[in-house]
C-alpha cells in the first residue's frame, strides 16, 4: 500500500510543473533566421561595402579584399591580386554568397573566390589552402570579427585556424589599380639601408612584394650569417605605399607602421617621418667579381658529394654600361671531370653589395624571393621564364654570398646541373662556389 | 485494502497519462523560403530538375564533400556551361538515340550533382576526377577549367559522367552475371594504382599492364563493378577505329596483350546485349552520336 501511496505522491509532485514559461520566445529555427537576417542586413548596409586584409597563413604578408554585398545574394569583389612566381591570382567579379548557420552563424562565398584561391597559391613547396566559409565570432564596433572554418575539425590545431576582421570599406578603398604600379616602384629600393637624414643606419631592410613580408636585420653582419634570425613582419600594399601589420623599432628614430613610395623616383619614405628612407644606394657594397670554383661542402646535399663535379668554374664580370652590376658568365661554367656540359646561352645579371648580390635586374626577369626561413640564406634571386636570356631549367636559382665569401647558388627546387645539357647527373641543394684567388 | 490499491493505481496512471500532456505542439517548423530567381538557379531549375529530378549543387554546401578533402567550388562563369555540356554529351545522346533511350535518362539520371571547381586533394595527396554516392549524387571536379576544345579535360569530364552514371545505373539494374566471369581471377581490389607504380608512372605502359588483364584501364583492375563502369565510358567516349585499335585487334608486335583483348571483345559483347535487352539501348548507336557531337564542337 504505502509504495502506491509514495507513487501517486510522485507523479503527483513531478507533473505538477507542467506550466514552463519558455526561455525564448521563438522558436530555435526563428531564432537562427533572425539572426542571419540580422548579420545580412549589416552586411549589405554599408554604403561602400567592406574589406579585409587576407592570407590564410602566416608566413606571408596580406592582400586587400573588398566585397559588397547586395540582398539577392550576390557580392562584387574586387581584389589586390596575388602573385605568386609570376602566377597572378585575381577573382574580382560577382559571385554568390549566403549567410549559413550549422554550429555557428556563417558567411559562405557559394563560388570561386579570392579566398578559394589561395587552395591553389603553393608556399615554401605546400599549398596554402583557402577558404569558403567564414565563421562569425561577433560583430562588434561596425567590425566583423571571423575565423577559418576549414581549419578546424579533428586533429587540426588550434594554431592552424586563421582570423580575419571584415571592416566597412571607404569609397576610396576601392581605387586600388595603382597598386601594382606602387609595387612596381617599391622594387627598386626593396632591399636597402635605413637613411635618417643623410646618416645611413645599421638596420638592412628587405621588402619581399611577392610574399609582402619585411625582413628586419639588426646590421649587415646579420645580414650576411645565414644562421641569424631577423625579424619577420607581414605587410600589405595600399595605393600609396605598404602598412606593416604591426611596428618595426628603426633605432634612434622609433616605431614605423609603414611607408609611402614615390612612384616617379621609387623613393621609399617612412609614414610618420619623411626624414627616414630606405636606400638600396646606401647599402656598402662588395666586389664580387672573379672566378669561382665549385665546391662541395656542407651545403651540398647528400650522396652527391662523392661524385661532385669539383672544379665548375664561373666567373663574375662588371656588367657593361650599368655601374654596380654585375653579370655571371657561363661561358665557363663546366665541371672538370666532363660530366656536365658548357652552357651556352644563360646568363644572369646581377646587382652586387655588401649583402651579398641583389637589387634589381637589368635587363632580365629576375624576382627577389627573400626567404631566408627558408633556405638559410639572406637573400635570393629568381630568375623567371619570363627573361628573354634565362631559360625554363633555370627558373629557380637563388644566389647569396656567404659569410666567407663564397658565393652559394641556392636551389632547393630541382638540381642546378640537372638544367645543364640536359644531363640530370647530380642533385644538387646550395652549391657553393669559392673565389679563385 | 485491495480495492483501495487498485484505486490508486488507477489514478496515478490516469493522471500520468493526462497531467503531462503538453497543450503545443512540438512538432518541426521549418522556415519558408521563396524559390531562388537566380538565373542560374532558374536554369537549372528549369532544364534539370523540372526535366530529370535532377538537383544540381552549384553552390559551396560544405556537406556534399568530405571534410577531408580540399577543393574549391567552381567558378560562377564556368556552371552553366557545365549544365550545356551536360545536355549535350550526356542527356542528350539518350534523348536522341530512341524512345527506350530517352526513358532510360529520365528513369536514372541521377537526382543530384555537385559541382567543384577544383580537382579534390584527400590527405594522401591522392587526386580524385569525380565519384558517385550511394547511386543518388555525382560529384564533377575540375570545372574551373572548362575548356570544350581541350580534348583532355573534356574526355575526362564526360567519362567520368558516364563511369558513375554506369556505377548509377547498376545500383538499381544489377550488371550483367557472365560479365563477372570472363576474367575474375584479375581484379586487383586496392593495389589498382601499384600498376603505375611498376612502370613509373609511364600512363601508355599502364594501360598494355591493364590490357593484358583485359581490362581498359588500370582503374578497370580494381573491381568488376569497375571495370563495367570503364568499359562502358571509354566505349562511348572514344573514336570507334582508335578504341578497336588500342582495345580489340591483335598487333603483331604485342602478342601478349592478345588474350587480354580478347577477354575485352567478349566484356564488351556482353556489354552491348545487356544494354540492348535490359533498356532496349543500342550502344553502338549511342556511341555514333556523342561521336558526332564531339567532332562537331
Amino acid at each position: 500500500m504505502k509504495k502506491y501511496i509514495w507513487m501517486l505522491l510522485l507523479l503527483v509532485c513531478s507533473c505538477t510543473n507542467g506550466d514552463v514559461d519558455s526561455v525564448f520566445d521563438k522558436t530555435p529555427e526563428e531564432r537562427v533566421e533572425a539572426l542571419k537576417s540580422e548579420y545580412s542586413d549589416i552586411l549589405t548596409s554599408s554604403p561602400h561595402g567592406w574589406k579585409v586584409y587576407f592570407s590564410s597563413v602566416n608566413t606571408t604578408g596580406q592582400w586587400l579584399v573588398l566585397m559588397d554585398f547586395d540582398k539577392n545574394g550576390d557580392v562584387t569583389m574586387s581584389c589586390d591580386p596575388v602573385n605568386m612566381g609570376g602566377v597572378v591570382y585575381d577573382e574580382s567579379g560577382v559571385l554568390t554568397y549566403r549567410m549559413d548557420f550549422s554550429q555557428a552563424p556563417e558567411l559562405v562565398f557559394e563560388t570561386y573566390s579570392q579566398f578559394t584561391a589561395w587552395n591553389e597559391i603553393v608556399i615554401n613547396g605546400e599549398y596554402a589552402g583557402g577558404e569558403t566559409q567564414f565563421i562569425i565570432e561577433k560583430y562588434e564596433d561596425d567590425k566583423f570579427y571571423l575565423k577559418s572554418k576549414s581549419d578546424l575539425g579533428i586533429g587540426n590545431p588550434a594554431s592552424a585556424i586563421s582570423y580575419f576582421v571584415f571592416e566597412k570599406a571607404t569609397e576610396a578603398d576601392w581605387e586600388i589599380s595603382t597598386i601594382p604600379d606602387v609595387a612596381d616602384a617599391m622594387a627598386v629600393n626593396s632591399a636597402g639601408a635605413f637613411v635618417y637624414g643623410s646618416e645611413v643606419l645599421d638596420q638592412i631592410v628587405l621588402l619581399d612584394l611577392d610574399l609582402r613580408m619585411l625582413t628586419l636585420y639588426a646590421n649587415i653582419d646579420e645580414v650576411r650569417n645565414p644562421n641569424s634570425t631577423p625579424q619577420l613582419v607581414p605587410f600589405y600594399l595600399t595605393n600609396s605605399g605598404i602598412t606593416l601589420v604591426e611596428p618595426i623599432e628603426v633605432e634612434g628614430v622609433g616605431e614605423v607602421l609603414g611607408f609611402k613610395v614615390d612612384i616617379e623616383t621609387g623613393a621609399i619614405t617612412s609614414v610618420s617621418d619623411d626624414k627616414l628612407m630606405i636606400s638600396a644606394d646606401a647599402i656598402p657594397r662588395i666586389d664580387i667579381r672573379g672566378s669561382y670554383t665549385f665546391k662541395a661542402n656542407s651545403f651540398f646535399d647528400g650522396g652527391a658529394l662523392v661524385k661532385s663535379p669539383e672544379g665548375s668554374i664561373i666567373t663574375i664580370k662588371d656588367f657593361p654600361g650599368e655601374p654596380g652590376y654585375f653579370l655571371i658568365e657561363n661561358a665557363t661554367f663546366q665541371s672538370t671531370d666532363g660530366s656536365v656540359e658548357q652552357l651556352t646561352s644563360t646568363t644572369l645579371y646581377l646587382h652586387g653589395n655588401a649583402l651579398s648580390v641583389f637589387g634589381m635586374p637589368v635587363g632580365q626577369d629576375l624576382g627577389l624571393m627573400g626567404r631566408p626561413e627558408s633556405y638559410g640564406s639572406a637573400y635570393l634571386f629568381r630568375a623567371t621564364a619570363g627573361g628573354s636570356v634565362i631559360t625554363d631549367d633555370f627558373s629557380n636559382i637563388g644566389i647569396n654570398i656567404n659569410e666567407n665569401g663564397d658565393l652559394v647558388l641556392v636551389d632547393g627546387f630541382t638540381s642546378f646541373f640537372a638544367a645543364m645539357g640536359n644531363k640530370v647527373t647530380y642533385i644538387l641543394s646550395n652549391p657553393v662556389f669559392v673565389k679563385i684567388n | 485494502m485491495k480495492r483501495l490499491s487498485l484505486f490508486i493505481l488507477i489514478c496515478s496512471v490516469s493522471l500520468f497519462m493526462f497531467s503531462c500532456e503538453s497543450e503545443e505542439s512540438v512538432d518541426y517548423k521549418g522556415v519558408d523560403r521563396d524559390p531562388s530567381e537566380h538565373a542560374i538557379d532558374v536554369y537549372f531549375q528549369e532544364n534539370f530538375q523540372d526535366k530529370y529530378g535532377c538537383a544540381v549543387r552549384w553552390q559551396w554546401v560544405d556537406k556534399y564533400v568530405d571534410i577531408d578533402y580540399v577543393v574549391t567550388p567552381a567558378k560562377q562563369d564556368v556552371v552553366i556551361p557545365t549544365g550545356e555540356m551536360i545536355m549535350s554529351f550526356w542527356i542528350e545522346p539518350f534523348m536522341t538515340l530512341s524512345k527506350e533511350g530517352g526513358d532510360f535518362i529520365r528513369d536514372n539520371f541521377p537526382p543530384e550533382i555537385v559541382f567543384l571547381g577544383t580537382d579534390i586533394r584527400d590527405t594522401k595527396g591522392t587526386i580524385i576526377l569525380g565519384y558517385a554516392e550511394g547511386g543518388v549524387r555525382i560529384t564533377l571536379t575540375g570545372l574551373n577549367k572548362f575548356d570544350l576544345h581541350d580534348d583532355a579535360w573534356l574526355i575526362q569530364q564526360l567519362e567520368t559522367m558516364h563511369h558513375e552514371f554506369t556505377h548509377i545505373v547498376n545500383q538499381k539494374y544489377p550488371m550483367p552475371e557472365d560479365y563477372k566471369g570472363v576474367t575474375p581471377d584479375n581484379y586487383t581490389s586496392t593495389s589498382w594504382s601499384d600498376i603505375y607504380t611498376k612502370v613509373d608512372g609511364d600512363h601508355d605502359k599502364a594501360d598494355e599492364v591493364a590490357i593484358a588483364l583485359g581490362m581498359v584501364s588500370p582503374y578497370g583492375t580494381s573491381s568488376f563493378g569497375e571495370d563495367f563502369a570503364e568499359i562502358v565510358s571509354k566505349y562511348l567516349l572514344m573514336d570507334e577505329m582508335v578504341f578497336a585499335a588500342k582495345y580489340l585487334t591483335p598487333n603483331e608486335a604485342k602478342p601478349e596483350l592478345d588474350e587480354g583483348k580478347a577477354w575485352i571483345a567478349t566484356k564488351l559483347d556482353i556489354t552491348r546485349k545487356y544494354y540492348q535487352s535490359t533498356f532496349g539501348i543500342d550502344i553502338d548507336k549511342l556511341r555514333d552520336i556523342i561521336q558526332t557531337r564531339l567532332n562537331h564542337r
